[in-house]
């Protein structure tokens, strides 16, 4: 099952004392949706996962400005560990790569990426990618850190880290040139 | 955040997608609602004064117990939550006591516990030590099949593969070969280390012989990973229980080279021992045998295709007979006699759109689970007893589809469960529905008959939560560690804190030997001694 692309404010609520959750909510589900290729029940786990850690942390910043990175912190941590199940499952069942050298040189344009569509392509895209690949290239591009930091972040090291994204990048292209023939 | 190292030349093209996908999107009210409700429940016992506190294993003194009051949320109309602590042997631990006493009214419709009990089942019994184990967060205790139920040395090997996402912060070209040890767990001792073949697999230990599979062909990449899956052919190879040392490697394991091309990998089923020979499957459908002492491939044959192409079928043994389990549904007993197999009779067991995903084997019974509609929207699940030797249907059962549904949908590899108490009952893992009505749990089954004996609420289950069975009950991982001690119909239910924070250190996997419990953390591997009740 697929989320619609609907983008709201957070819903009402009567009590007080989830307005952090409330406030929260629809920022947690929003950053999962895509990363989990639209699946809405992916997305409502991870999103529970991390309330329920957090609030079992007994340490909720008191401020929402410090709840936030707090709290995407421990949704990022769900993430990769989302992404590093998926991958064991798959270890033995990983289908041969084609290889097209002429693919993994074309760069990808300037996409527009205010466009509905275009997300939805490339989470679609990322969707298919191996879980480790996929880990890479949400930790380093869509959310925005460096490779070192992505490097910490998955376990590995700075020189491995950049191994995998390279080829996490030549994945991505020929699957999206599998998927759609290419940029649009 | 923005990057300062030297990009890669095709490094930017991805960078405009920082921050395009962090936009809020609202959840369905329903969801909302039940997180809402769920977050309010636990917050009440997170807050309260007895919260747990988070104390190294390593350190534990006594003055640092707490009562754990353990997180309860739906069951019907189940819970009395009562905290125990356990001091022994010098060694402090939270220990919670979750002892639930149902009052008919539940979900799942098992039956419940007839008491509440309270059992000093204490998994920490002695002082815990971590394992050095290379100090390397990539090693992991595998399950081994075929332990015999005194043998208190753990195999474990570092296997490159799970190690680039786990963290090893070993390069692969600086460590090109993966490590097989074995550990005394009664004295936490390091008794040998091997060096292996990449992606060596123990499998099954017959006797004093450590059998596994090797991919010595196998191209890997900078990372570690296959890079060419079609290049890892399987090799079997035994090893000395005593010393690790080689005894034999056999040939390359016979697959249809076209198979192999045209599904891209090599799935090898389970090893089993009849009479001295070593049997396994291939994902091609043959089925081949080898000298169990000397390696030699005694033959090879290719069977009716069973099941879906590539993937092997199901194997187990009962030590005179083979049974195999399809992918494409049905049970198969292949009877092994002076050298002459004879494929006695075939049961289908649920219908042939079914796919056997375990199978068990006792003195009395051949349990078998199948799921159907996997990737559908119309699935279920079975448990069917086959009585042996006669192997006749003894009792079939549909498992829950409400709680059943979601861990087929989202994996068969992780499901797990599994004979207990050979031959009388069965424990089945149920992976909560987190819909705040229908909460996870652990089955367990009476055998002879298909019944339900109780039901063990285990909030915070999910499809993916590592779980193994020790000599007096079960063990899993969710926020924390807990242990279900099981005397008869009655059951006890305690927490264990790690020492930190599941974000931290995640366990990866818990397998138990010996009655001990081994726990693979990204910190490191324990173990535990486990107590009687």
């Amino acid at each position: 099952m697929r989320a619609p692309a609907t983008v709201n404010a957070s819903p009402p609520h009567e009590d007080p004392d989830l307005d952090w959750l409330d406030a929260m909510l629809p920022r947690i589900y929003g950053y999962f949706l895509p990363r989990v290729g639209f699946r809405i029940d992916r997305a409502e786990d991870l999103t529970q996962e991390t309330f329920l850690a957090a609030v079992r942390s007994g340490s909720v910043p008191a401020t929402l400005n410090d709840i936030a990175p707090w709290l995407f912190t421990i949704a990022r941590h769900r993430l990769i560990d989302h992404y590093r199940r998926q991958d064991r499952e798959r270890r033995f069942l990983r289908q041969r790569e084609d290889i097209n050298d002429e693919i993994d040189q074309i760069p990808v344009p300037n996409l527009d990426l205010q466009s509905i569509a275009v997300r939805e392509e490339i989470a679609g895209v990322l969707d298919r990618l191996k879980p480790r690949h996929r880990a890479a290239l949400v930790v380093r591009y869509l959310d925005g850190f460096t490779s070192v930091e992505t490097a910490d972040l998955l376990g590995m090291s700075v020189s491995a880290t950049e191994s995998l994204l390279a080829r996490a990048r030549q994945a991505f292209r020929r699957e999206y040139h599998t998927q759609h023939g290419g940029f649009s | 955040m923005s990057t300062s190292a030297p990009l890669p030349p095709d490094d930017r093209d991805f960078l405009q997608f920082s921050g395009a996908f962090d936009l809020p999107v609202d959840p369905a009210p329903d969801f909302a609602n039940r997180l809402r409700r769920r977050v309010t429940s636990t917050t009440v016992v997170a807050s309260q004064p007895a919260a747990r506190r988070r104390v190294p294993v390593s350190n534990r003194k006594r003055g640092n117990l707490n009562i754990v009051p353990a997180p309860h949320a739906g069951w019907g109309q189940t819970a009395i939550a009562v905290a125990l602590v356990v001091i022994l042997l010098g060694g402090a631990v939270v220990w919670t006591n979750r002892n639930a006493k149902d009052n008919g009214s539940n979900h799942l419709g098992y039956q419940t516990a007839s008491a509440e009990t309270r059992h000093a089942v204490n998994p920490l019994a002695t002082a815990s030590s971590t394992i050095d184990a290379d100090n390397s967060s990539s090693v992991e205790a595998h399950a081994v099949a075929g332990i015999p139920p005194n043998f208190s040395i753990a195999m474990i090997n570092d296997d490159i593969a799970y190690g680039q996402l786990y963290g090893d912060p070993v390069s692969p070209s600086a460590k090109p070969q993966a490590h097989l040890a074995a550990y005394d767990l009664s004295r936490h001792e390091q008794l040998w280390s091997q060096s292996t073949e990449r992606l060596f697999n123990p499998s099954l230990i017959a006797g004093d012989v450590l059998l596994g599979l090797i991919y010595p062909e196998a191209t890997v990449d900078g990372n570690g990973q296959v890079a060419d899956p079609a290049s890892a052919i399987p090799v079997l190879q035994a090893r000395d229980t005593a010393s690790g040392e080689i005894l034999w490697t056999s040939t390359q394991l016979p697959f249809n080279r076209s198979a192999l091309a045209q599904h891209g990998y090599a799935g090898v089923s389970d090893i089993v021992v009849v009479s001295e020979t070593l049997y396994t499957m291939t994902g091609d459908g043959s089925l081949h045998a080898f000298d169990l002492e000397t390696g030699a491939l005694l033959d090879s044959t290719s069977l009716e295709q069973r099941g879906t192409p590539g993937l092997p079928p199901i194997v187990a043994s009962d030590g005179t007979s083979i049974f195999i389990g399809e992918l494409g549904g049905g049970v198969t007993k292949l009877s092994v006699q002076d050298d002459v197999m004879t494929e006695q009779s075939s049961i289908d067991a649920i219908d042939e759109s079914a796919n056997v995903v375990s199978m068990s084997v006792s003195s009395s019974y051949l349990i078998v689970e199948e799921h159907v509609g996997l990737s559908g929207n119309d699935q279920s699940a079975r448990l069917t007893a086959l009585t042996l030797p006669d192997f006749t249907i003894a009792w079939q059962r549909d498992l829950d589809a409400t709680t059943s549904e979601r861990w087929i949908a989202g994996s068969t590899f992780a499901y797990s469960s599994f004979m207990y108490d050979p031959p009388s009952r069965w424990i089945s893992w149920i992976p909560g529905m987190n819909e705040g009505t229908t909460t996870g749990g652990i089955g367990l089954i009476d055998i002879s008959t298909g019944d339900d004996l109780i039901k063990i609420p285990a909030n915070d289950l999910d499809h993916y939560t590592p779980i193994a069975n020790y000599g007096n009950g079960v063990c899993y991982v969710a926020e924390t560690l807990q242990c279900v001690s099981i005397t008869g119909d009655q059951f006890s239910i305690g927490g264990i804190d790690l020492g930190s924070n599941p974000d931290e250190m995640p366990v990866w996997s818990i397998q138990s030997w010996d009655g001990r419990l081994l726990i693979s953390t990204n910190a490191g591997m324990f173990v535990t001694d486990m107590l009687p009740s």
